[in-house]
């Protein structure tokens, strides 16, 4: 409908008594508060856009000002350290640590500084360990007990995941999930060094694969929050620790373990529909890299004697191309 | 306490590690509890193995015997690093050293296995600060029997080391 038309239009309901002068000027008023309305709105969402884009190049201007800082202690404390006694060692580094995460704790309070809280919880979460490490070092403490790892990686681990739910703060659960790990490896150690049994010493794969595991499901706990960069190192990590572990449980011929063999391509199906489930490009990538892996392991195992080496080479480029092609797929489907 | 349902991956996240710890706390320490084997009775000798004091060292006929080494061009190896021959109590967990003489009047069982069933093996323990760990070790012996596993305490860190061990053989008395 075109100007002239809606003109004739309203004279001949006009004419007609059905259309009222008022009722033409409401909807003239209306059509402008839109048009204004609207403009509104495209200005906040530029002026929201431009305000979140500040917010993150302050947060990285505030953790590599906080990674230099540290960089800048830790070549002063370098030049110095022949120089200093035993007070002054644990002071400049734990002490150094605890004061930068008092600083973390009170910036965190001030919004208007944005990320200079979590930089400063960054700085303590390295130079906490450390210190720690250099004091009982000055004590003539073994660092490497497992007793000693267990109180350090233990406390840390209690400390920031404490912090991280008071606080709630990206950095704090990176390192609560840092110093989780730690702890998790020195616990294990300790059972196993105390052991009146010798295990078997594939248990290391066995506790690779199952923290893998935990940080698929960590990582999925988080997935709908803005802490997106800390969810895909977790789902990275994760699918390498899970199925790289269990890859290796397999074995190779022949010495290899069957039940891993067969269990093994279900499993990997499995990550391929979980990677759909939870549409994460990281795991479907990964996943599809370990099937090519297997299926490229057990041909080169089983067949290479029977087809000889060039057409083995031929058929795993084959199965590379394959996979591919069927990544590619199930992306496209499941629009990962 | 009712569980919000999407706590639940979080919740099963942080279960694995703890159950897994469990696990293995539970193969180790179970079988121990069913099963069980009698503590070894059997001492053996050992002597520390880089040394360079001008003997070939061997077990002869059941005893510890030595022949000297001859080089061709006058090079002399003795005395260099003495040889340090111990007998450890599988019971008391000491350490005692004894003269070459003392060592060769004493009869060895030079089997891996002892008559009890018990052989020394190299620690599995891991070493090391997170993330840098090392599960093989060879700084840690034990002697072992099925399920049963005792830490040796030899002589000093020094006779600990892998490449400065060598076990001579077991003392045909029990203790």
């Amino acid at each position: 409908m075109n100007k002239d038309d809606l003109l004739n239009g309203i004279k001949s309901l006009a004419a007609s008594g059905q259309l009222q002068r008022d009722e033409i000027i409401a909807a003239f008023d209306a059509g402008r508060n839109e048009i204004s309305l609207g403009t509104a709105n495209d200005v906040k969402t530029t002026a929201e856009e431009q305000t979140t884009t500040m917010s993150r190049y302050s947060g990285i201007l505030y953790y590599i000002g906080g990674g230099i800082v540290l960089l800048g202690l830790v070549f002063f404390i370098g030049q110095l350290w022949a120089d200093f006694n035993t007070f002054m060692r644990i002071f400049i580094t734990l002490g150094s640590g605890l004061a930068a995460y008092v600083m973390g704790v009170l910036f965190n309070r001030e919004h208007r500084l944005g990320s200079a809280g979590p930089a400063f919880f960054m700085i303590s979460a390295l130079l906490v360990p450390t210190g720690i490490f250099i004091s009982l070092d000055e004590f003539h403490v073994h660092l490497n007990d497992d007793k000693i790892q267990n109180l350090v990686s233990g406390l840390l681990f209690v400390t920031y995941l404490v912090s991280y739910i008071t606080f709630k703060r990206f950095v704090l659960l990176f390192f609560s999930c840092f110093f989780g790990t730690w702890f998790y490896f020195a616990l294990s150690s300790l059972i196993l060094n105390n052991a009146t049994y010798l295990p078997d010493w594939r248990i290391g794969y066995y506790l690779f694969a199952a923290l893998g595991l935990s940080y698929l499901f960590i990582g999925y706990a988080y997935e709908k929050t803005d802490k997106q960069g800390l969810v895909k190192l977790l789902y990275l990590l994760g699918i390498n620790f899970f199925l790289g572990s269990l890859l290796a449980l397999t074995g190779w011929k022949p010495s290899q373990d069957v039940f891993w063999e067969l269990l093994y391509p279900a499993i990997v199906f499995g990550g391929l529909y979980v990677s759909a489930i939870i549409h994460s490009r990281i795991v479907l990538g990964f996943t599809a890299m370990y099937l090519a892996a297997y299926i490229i392991k057990i041909t080169v195992e089983y067949f290479s004697d029977g087809l000889g080496w060039p057409l083995t080479l031929i058929l795993c480029g084959f199965i590379l191309m394959g996979m591919g092609f069927v990544t590619i797929q199930l992306k496209r489907k499941y629009e990962i | 306490m009712k569980i919000k349902k999407e706590n639940i991956p979080l919740i099963i996240g942080l279960s694995i590690p703890v159950v897994m710890v469990v696990v293995i706390a539970g193969a180790i320490y179970l079988p121990s509890l069913f099963i069980h084997v009698d503590p070894p009775k059997y001492s053996f000798m050992y002597m520390s193995n880089n040394t360079y004091d001008g003997y070939r060292y061997m077990v002869k006929d059941s005893h510890l015997a030595r022949e000297e080494i001859k080089t061709k061009n006058n090079y002399s190896y003795s005395n260099t690093r003495t040889a340090h021959i111990f007998i450890y109590n599988v019971k008391t967990h000491e350490n005692k050293e004894l003269s070459f003489d003392e060592a060769s009047a004493i009869p060895l069982n030079t089997h891996i296995v002892s008559e009890d069933g018990f052989k020394i093996e190299n620690g599995h323990r891991s070493y090391g600060i997170f993330p840098f760990y090392s599960r093989s070790n060879y700084y840690t012996r034990y002697i072992t029997k099925e399920h049963y596993s005792e830490k040796l305490k030899l002589t000093s860190s020094n006779t600990n080391y892998y490449y400065n061990f060598r076990s001579l053989g077991w003392l045909t008395k029990a203790e």
